[in-house]
């Protein structure tokens, strides 16, 4: 036979096993950290008023209004009171959400004398649902219907003010005497008839009892539906397809991430006071990836993403306090495959406390201060949470989203313009994969529940190949990503061209001469195409290679005003002959050495509008290269720990069961 | 589900690379048609491109957005991303939204289905003038006048109209096909039943597939007066040689409108230099729009329609109107006007004809590679900027190298082709061949290109300016000594029909380019989009000659 009941959410706790803790854990994840050590412990935690407010936030509409509902009844009421005061005719459905405050520790006692726990009493107000606690000498039903036929209409608009609560009012001398005879005003004739009574010299409320008639008995206007909405608009796409797009979307991003962060010394961008990045220099990343000019806005939010994934996940960091170079964290993160860098990704922008879409309102910028908030992690968890829900290839779209998010939390709902963030959400979602078409994709049940990419989705990741196909038309292309060496070695070789799941590079002299002052020569520049090559060398390329070679280097200049060597008779003539000979102070020494009293990068400015290829050499004649790539310090990344895994809380709830053994 | 990897690479810059050795490269090919452009063809990767117009396109010809989806997930080699999906979808959403109509009350209207935009539309600037009265949410008057230059606005501001206010019938003439020793091929009748049904639009073939034809069978469909507007005098002619011999059409009923005549009769054929021709501010003779009741308007070559005609055209929009082409794209990019004011695509040749037609290395491009004396450099050197590239084109040193390969294929039909009259003046008096330059006497040119087509002479020297590819066919070795052959595509297909060797020969094409020079320049352009043509290319120096084999 069960024992007495409890006496207190304490004694509650003490006959619970070790799934209702875990449930309790899951549902307030706040109460893990730092672990509680014995089950006292935990009730103290969780009867301070910051972790039952957090635990009120985290209910959904339902559970929210039931709690409400039990803040407006007297301690120790039933069910059954619950359910009449919701006017709710579904009895499990309040069965059940009574279980669930129960689960979270808000409730204890028999279904026929609950207790909602203090704070959370407390949390409500003075007037939960906009009730006062019941009368002392209520009104009948009856009496209440007379009062208001016999007051009339003029009271009316009076009582609409106040019958959905708060039920008080400001109001000078409230306790006046007043008879139905001698009352002027509405005030009066409803404090006369009882409608309103004096609360004190300053204020008049209205009696529960005729709030309630007026409000058809019911404590809310809309009752909010026991279950959460539906999330599906009842279309669906093939979830494999939905799951490839995805994927494709996931690509993308890292390739964008790849681009965007090998690229930022080239971009120099300057950091803002505030540690942001400038509209300019946002404007800049756009260029640089080519995106698409359709939607600029969106064009901007997600090169904003990019640079703020790249600087939360440490890829990047600023030097100088101005400007961002690549860490060398980035060298070791292109070493990774491509599936576990996304899955790297994926989390940091889980766990960043920053709403990213605000870095790119009006006047905020990206890294900037305006996007912090400490609720982004969880609301991304949350509706998450809400996605993986559904099956893969549902379409759900970000309108049907935010409405079930917003049952899900009301408590946030009436905050923050839920459905402008959830869409804002939703975006990055496409963008890192997690959804595709308006669809849930595998990658959302995936980050929802921080778990490994399963092989069917993995083995949608390309491998990188190191094969290009050089074609006549001087182009090579890479028919898939490239890894990262092969890359940067084809960048330096030729310009590119195209983007995208595979790469298109065109070769040309310039490009070329670039290799060449990096230190290449045509031997290696041969070599290095035939073993890259599945179709060979083609001949105009071949062609290309030598005659830039033999162009290369014929003409070298060195600092000493300046000097230009070059055997090459023509050039000398032409030099001499050029009308900026003069100012540049160009004259022969010897047949084959021209000197000028000029820098040498203005000499050799005048030599490249004149076509010419010149080399230059240092002070002990050797050929200067192209300098080493720098590299900013490492940045540490801290995020801020996520709520515990399942595994955690099933530990800590082990221990908790064992504390009372 | 999938088996073997894709043939198709898909790319964010909205590129579409093909493999063409790909098992599935062919049926990929036909299912990305309808909506990409091919852009290159190179030997081993083709590259297509995805464009509003070319969705558009493909909405117009019935194509949804689904469709397009469907194919480039099915064919694409790795994950396509979500957001290009996304972007095709929204694109093609956006055809069809605006209608323009025809109104039992108001005559001329724009309809939409989707207040939203048809208040876009209306607040617009660019539309001042050229709509009248709001009769509803869902509908708009427009002025008769501006129903061309609306499609225009409407195209620019990404909202293309489908234009469903249907054409006069102008003046009847009666046409009739007379095939008795020739049958109009199936794909030509598609091409007519196609345009037909689309009301006015674009018919693209490679050349040589019977544009002509699909033009004659199309006005036999309308049974009306026809305005043919062509490229130039020589093109004219063919054109009515192919009418009279494929319609029941006479001599009578034929007229020339260009430089030297001025007949305006039921089929009047005119030449686009003598339409946009202008006389003291204005263009004399835009009369021909006006002078008979056309039924149809032919526009051959549309990818070349000047400006000019472009304005006249928007003028034109109740009448039928069929552009003939063998490409889309426009070196000036004014492919959006052609979809607006001739209107959407609405055939192209398969695959395999454009492959038959020469799409794939018709000929063998060699560059001969010159150096210059040393006395020839300085003198370079030294030039002014703008004699450079006429010194080094010109270059005596270069004279050897084109001896030797003309001397290499005597007996086989050769043209020699500059752009300098003096150097080609004294390149034939070497060679001992006759010339053909911009003064030479049409009489004469005939009879010089009839003697080479008989194969009487088989070396001839043109000048560039001479317009001679028309139609001077089988030729089996060309070689260019200066002048960029031409910039584009449009130009490597004449290339393809200037060399048309008989059996199995190859025909070469030479370029004699001149080192270190501007020259040099030019011909990378060239050896760029030769090869994006998919021509075969080599480069040897001018010492290597006799190493190439003979024919």
């Amino acid at each position: 036979m069960s024992p007495a009941a409890p006496r207190s959410l304490a004694e509650t706790l003490r006959r619970w096993k070790a799934g209702d803790f875990a449930a309790l854990l899951q549902a307030r994840p706040d109460l893990c950290t730092p672990p509680p050590r014995t089950v006292a412990d935990l009730v103290t935690r969780m009867s301070t008023g910051g972790s039952t407010l957090h635990a009120l936030h985290r209910l959904n509409a339902w559970q929210h209004v039931v709690a409400e509902a039990l803040a407006a009844l007297p301690d120790g009421a039933t069910r059954k009171d619950v359910a009449t005061l919701l006017g709710a005719t579904d009895e499990l459905a309040v069965r059940r959400g009574i279980a669930d405050l129960r689960a979270r520790g808000l409730v204890w006692g028999a279904e026929g004398s609950l207790h909602l726990v203090a704070q959370a009493r407390t949390a409500f107000g003075p007037w939960p649902g906009g009730l006062p606690e019941e009368s002392a000498h209520p009104l009948t039903e009856r009496q209440i219907g007379a009062a208001l036929q016999a007051a009339g209409e003029t009271v009316r608009p009076l009582l609409d003010q106040l019958v959905w609560g708060p039920p008080t009012g400001r109001v000078r001398n409230a306790d006046r005497q007043v008879t139905p005879e001698s009352a002027n005003t509405p005030m009066e004739v409803a404090l006369a008839y009882g409608l309103l009574r004096p609360l004190d010299p300053d204020t008049v409320v209205m009696p529960r009892e005729v709030a309630l008639h007026l409000r058809g008995h019911r404590l809310v206007r809309t009752l909010p539906a026991p279950t959460a909405p539906d999330l599906g608009t009842g279309h669906r796409r093939r979830a494999d397809l939905i799951d490839r797009a995805g994927v494709g979307a996931a690509i993308t991003v890292l390739r964008d991430i790849e681009q965007l962060v090998s690229s930022i010394d080239d971009l120099d961008v300057r950091l803002l006071r505030d540690g942001g990045l400038g509209a300019k220099d946002l404007n800049a990343v756009v260029t640089l990836l080519r995106l698409p000019g359709v939607h600029p806005e969106r064009s901007q939010a997600y090169a904003a993403l990019l640079v703020e994934l790249a600087w939360a996940a440490g890829l990047v960091n600023q030097v100088n306090a101005e400007t961002l170079l690549p860490t060398a964290a980035f060298d070791q993160w292109l070493e990774r495959p491509a599936v576990e860098r996304w899955s790297g990704l994926v989390r940091t922008w889980i766990a960043t406390p920053r709403w990213f879409a605000w870095s790119v309102r009006p006047k905020a910028h990206a890294l900037g201060p305006d996007a912090d908030w400490r609720g982004a992690v969880d609301l991304r968890h949350g509706l998450l949470a809400v996605c993986a829900e559904v099956e893969p290839g549902t379409v759900v779209g970000a309108e049907a989203l935010g409405r079930a998010y917003a049952w899900h939390r009301p408590a946030l709902a009436s905050q923050l313009d839920l459905a402008e963030m959830t869409a804002q959400w939703w975006e990055e979602a496409a963008a890192l994969g997690l959804q595709a078409l308006d669809a849930v994709t595998g990658l959302m049940v995936v980050a929802a529940a921080d778990a490994e990419v399963p092989a069917v989705l993995a083995e949608e990741f390309p491998e990188p190949i190191d094969e290009l196909i050089l074609q006549s038309d001087l182009t090579a292309v890479a028919p898939g990503p490239l890894a990262h060496e092969v890359g940067r070695t084809i960048r330096l070789l030729a310009a590119q061209e195209s983007r995208g799941a595979g790469g298109v590079f065109r070769f040309s002299a310039a490009s070329l001469r670039r290799a060449f002052d990096a230190g290449w020569n045509a031997d290696r520049v041969l070599a290095w195409l035939a073993e890259h090559s599945s179709t060979g060398v083609p001949q105009p390329l071949e062609y290309l290679v030598g005659d830039v070679a033999r162009r290369h280097g014929r003409i070298r200049v060195g600092t000493v005003g300046s000097w230009i060597q070059t055997d090459d008779d023509a050039v000398v003539s032409q030099l001499l002959a050029h009308p900026e000979a003069g100012p540049l102070g160009l004259r022969r020494l010897a047949p084959s050495v021209i000197v000028a009293d000029a820098e040498a990068d203005e000499v050799v400015g005048l030599l490249h509008r004149l076509g010419l290829s010149p080399a230059a050499e240092d002070s002990a004649g050797r050929l200067v290269t192209a300098p080493t790539r720098p590299r900013a310090r490492p940045r540490p990344v801290e995020l801020p720990p996520g709520p515990p895994g399942p595994e955690a809380i099933a530990e800590l709830a082990e221990e908790l069961a064992g504390s009372l053994s | 589900m999938r088996g073997e990897p894709g043939p198709l690479v898909v790319q964010s810059d909205r590129t579409l690379l093909l493999e063409v050795d790909h098992p599935l490269a062919d049926e990929c090919r036909l299912a990305i048609a309808p909506f990409a452009e091919l852009e290159r063809a190179p030997e081993h990767i083709h590259t297509y491109r995805l464009t509003p117009l070319g969705l558009w396109n493909a909405r117009a010809a019935g194509h949804d957005a689904e469709q397009v989806v469907d194919v480039l997930l099915t064919y694409s080699r790795y994950p396509v991303p979500s957001s290009l999906l996304v972007d095709v979808a929204e694109t093609m959403d956006r055809y069809g939204r605006l209608r323009i109509e025809k109104h039992p009350v108001h005559g001329l209207v724009l309809v939409s289905s989707d207040p939203a935009v048809l208040t876009e539309v209306v607040l617009a600037k660019q539309v001042a003038g050229m709509l009248g009265q709001v009769i509803d949410a869902e509908t708009v008057v427009v002025h008769p006048s501006e129903r061309g230059h609306l499609k225009q606005v409407l195209l620019k501001l990404g909202w293309p109209a489908e234009d469903l206010a249907g054409y006069v019938n102008g003046e009847r003439h009666a046409i009739e096909l007379e095939q008795d020793d020739w049958t109009l091929r199936t794909y030509q009748q598609q091409a007519v039943d196609s345009f037909w049904q689309g009301g006015s639009g674009v018919v693209v073939l490679p050349c040589g597939a019977g544009k002509t034809i699909v033009g004659a069978a199309s006005m036999a469909r309308a049974g009306a007066t026809t305005l043919i507007l062509v490229t130039n005098t020589v093109s004219a002619r063919q054109w009515r040689d192919e009418l009279l011999r494929r319609t029941s059409l006479t001599p009578d009923e034929i007229g020339e409108y260009s430089g030297a005549r001025k007949e305006i009769r039921p089929v009047t054929i005119a030449t686009y230099q003598v339409i946009t021709t202008k006389r003291n501010g204005v263009h004399p003779h835009l009369e021909l729009f006006s002078a008979r009741d056309w039924g149809l308007v032919v526009y051959d070559e549309v990818h070349l329609l000047p400006a000019p005609v472009f304005r006249m055209t928007a003028d034109l929009q109740a009448r039928r109107r069929l552009g003939l082409t063998a490409t889309l794209v426009r070196e000036d990019g004014h492919e959006g006007d052609v979809f607006s004011l001739i209107g959407p695509k609405r055939f192209d040749a398969p695959w395999k004809d454009l492959e038959n037609q020469g799409w794939i290395a018709p000929a063998e491009c060699i560059e001969v590679r010159v150096t210059l004396r040393d006395d020839e450099r300085l003198a370079y050197a030294m030039a002014d900027a703008d004699m450079k590239y006429r010194l080094a084109a010109t270059a005596e040193t270069k004279q050897r190298a084109i001896l030797e390969l003309v001397e290499r294929h005597r007996g086989t039909p050769t043209l020699v082709i500059g752009q300098y009259v003096d150097q080609l003046d004294e390149l034939a008096e070497q060679l001992g061949a006759p010339l053909i330059k911009g003064s030479t006497p049409t009489p004469r040119r005939e009879e010089l290109y009839a003697a080479f087509r008989s194969g009487e002479i088989d070396l001839l020297v043109v000048s560039k300016v001479a317009n001679f590819s028309i139609d001077l066919p089988t030729a089996e070795v060309a070689i260019q000594v200066s002048g960029a052959f031409g910039s584009r595509q449009e130009e490597a297909q004449r290339l393809g029909r200037l060399l048309r060797p008989s059996g199995d020969k190859t025909a070469r094409f030479y370029a004699v380019v001149s080192r270190d020079t501007s020259d040099a320049d030019f011909a990378q352009h060239r050896q760029r989009f030769l090869a994006e043509q998919g021509y075969s290319y080599r480069i040897i120096d001018s010492e290597d000659i006799d190493q190439l084999d003979r024919q």
